[in-house]
């Protein structure tokens, strides 16, 4: 096995962080629109997965 | 993203894992993504993980012709230096619904398996290698389940995930010895290595014991990175070693540093056993007269077989009820062996169901 870095492009790393920004931005917008009677508010995000079969 | 990217940033990221069939509700990749997968396929550091094509369902249904022919046209889009998927069958009965469960190992579900990743192979004509599965209901099935890999992706020139905390929950919830367990593999198929982090849940059935589960929702414990230690050296075919956790699990500044700091211990346990590539023996590349048949192998009986015993699980009330039903099904006295599941265990798979019968919608 060998390891290597892995240098990406600037312009792939600030697409990569705008997508971050965004996110991050959409989950804040998402969490004021919550009904304050309810008591679960955590935010969560489309990726849980079943896969290895114990989760 | 988020706590990943000053990984990327810093250039620490050798390699990339994409779970290509788990944003099958999106018709197109964000743009900066596909320049990822790109830039990483074109370097040969892509890997592509399925997880609901549920490779050993009896039968064959449109949805798995689907995710074939999504494969392979994501296979021309992008370079997948390998491409793998897990072992078992889904519980649910709608596809992107269920979790993997194991099934016995006989000649049909050998044949079944085989048939399977042949199909896999064919679509994405590169490398192709399953992941050993963290469930078991008893003991015995832990310790075929090395052999029945091997077995299982002879045919293809296949190859093996180790996923180190599957085998941890193995560790713990049978008391088996790493060495012992180990011993069982065929670590000179194994091309990748998972790690990543899980949970304790207490057992109504065996209330002295905790059950471990393969959460991916928690910080790497220190016995899988031995374990990494440990094992690393026994695989002369090696390749990835590849850090798992969820997204929703990292939702603090605190979750997110926690996953740099686990990131970077694993790539120091690398980059200390590290070599120049020159000692891989086998490439696992497919077999020039690898041939797909047709039409696609079924099992009646043991379709039959799991829609019982996935309607039990997602159903019953507790394991003394699934225990009930279970002997007086047609898995009884069968390959299965359901008389010799763990109370535990069986209690574990009806937890595992009944979480994820609705698919992951029903997680959100």
């Amino acid at each position: 096995m060998t390891h290597l870095a892995m240098k990406l492009s600037q312009t792939i790393l600030s697409a990569m962080a705008l997508a971050v920004t965004l996110s991050a931005a959409s989950s804040c917008k998402k969490a004021k629109t919550i009904d304050p009677e309810k008591k679960v508010i955590r935010q969560t995000n489309p990726d849980p997965c079943p896969g290895c079969g114990m989760g | 993203m988020a706590a990943a990217l000053p990984l990327f940033e810093a250039g620490e990221v050798g390699a990339i894992e994409w779970a290509f069939d788990s944003l099958y509700r999106y018709d197109e990749l964000p743009g900066w993504f596909a320049d990822l997968l790109t830039t990483y396929g074109e370097a040969g550091r892509l890997v592509g993980h399925g997880v609901f094509f549920s490779l050993f369902s009896g039968q064959w249904t449109p949805e798995q012709a689907a995710w074939l022919t999504s494969l392979r046209a994501l296979s021309q889009r992008f370079r997948f230096d390998h491409v793998t998927e897990h072992f078992g069958f889904m519980t649910g009965a709608n596809f992107h619904q269920g979790a993997p469960l194991g099934v016995p190992c006989t000649p049909q579900t050998l044949a079944l398996g085989r048939d399977r990743l042949q199909r896999i192979q064919d679509a994405c004509g590169c490398p192709v290698g399953l992941e050993n599965l963290a469930f078991a209901y008893a003991p015995d099935e832990v310790k075929q389940h090395g052999e029945f890999l091997r077995q299982l992706i002879e045919p293809i020139n296949g190859f093996i995930i180790l996923d180190l905390h599957n085998l941890y929950c193995q560790l713990m919830n049978f008391d088996i010895s790493a060495p012992d367990l180990l011993a069982l593999y065929p670590l000179d198929r194994v091309r990748e290595i998972h790690i990543s982090g899980g949970s304790w849940h207490d057992s109504a059935a065996d209330p002295t014991r905790a059950i471990r589960r393969d959460t991916h929702d928690d910080a790497v414990p220190d016995a899988v990175f031995n374990l990494l230690t440990y094992v690393m050296d026994q695989c002369p075919n090696l390749r990835f070693v590849v850090l798992e956790q969820l997204g929703t699990a990292l939702d603090t500044d605190e979750s997110r540093q926690q996953f740099r700091a686990d990131f970077r211990r694993m790539d120091a346990i690398v980059k200390a056993m590290d070599t120049d590539g020159n000692g891989l023996v086998n490439s696992f590349l497919p077999p020039k007269q690898a041939s797909v048949s047709n039409p696609p192998l079924t099992d009646a009986a043991l379709h039959a077989q799991q829609r019982t015993l996935a309607t039990i699980l997602e159903t019953a009330t507790d394991y003394q009820q699934a225990q009930t039903r279970l002997a007086s099904s047609e898995l009884a006295h069968t390959a299965w062996q359901p008389e010799r599941w763990q109370p535990a265990m069986l209690e574990t798979a009806i937890a595992i169901a009944q979480k994820w019968r609705r698919g992951i919608e029903g997680k959100l």
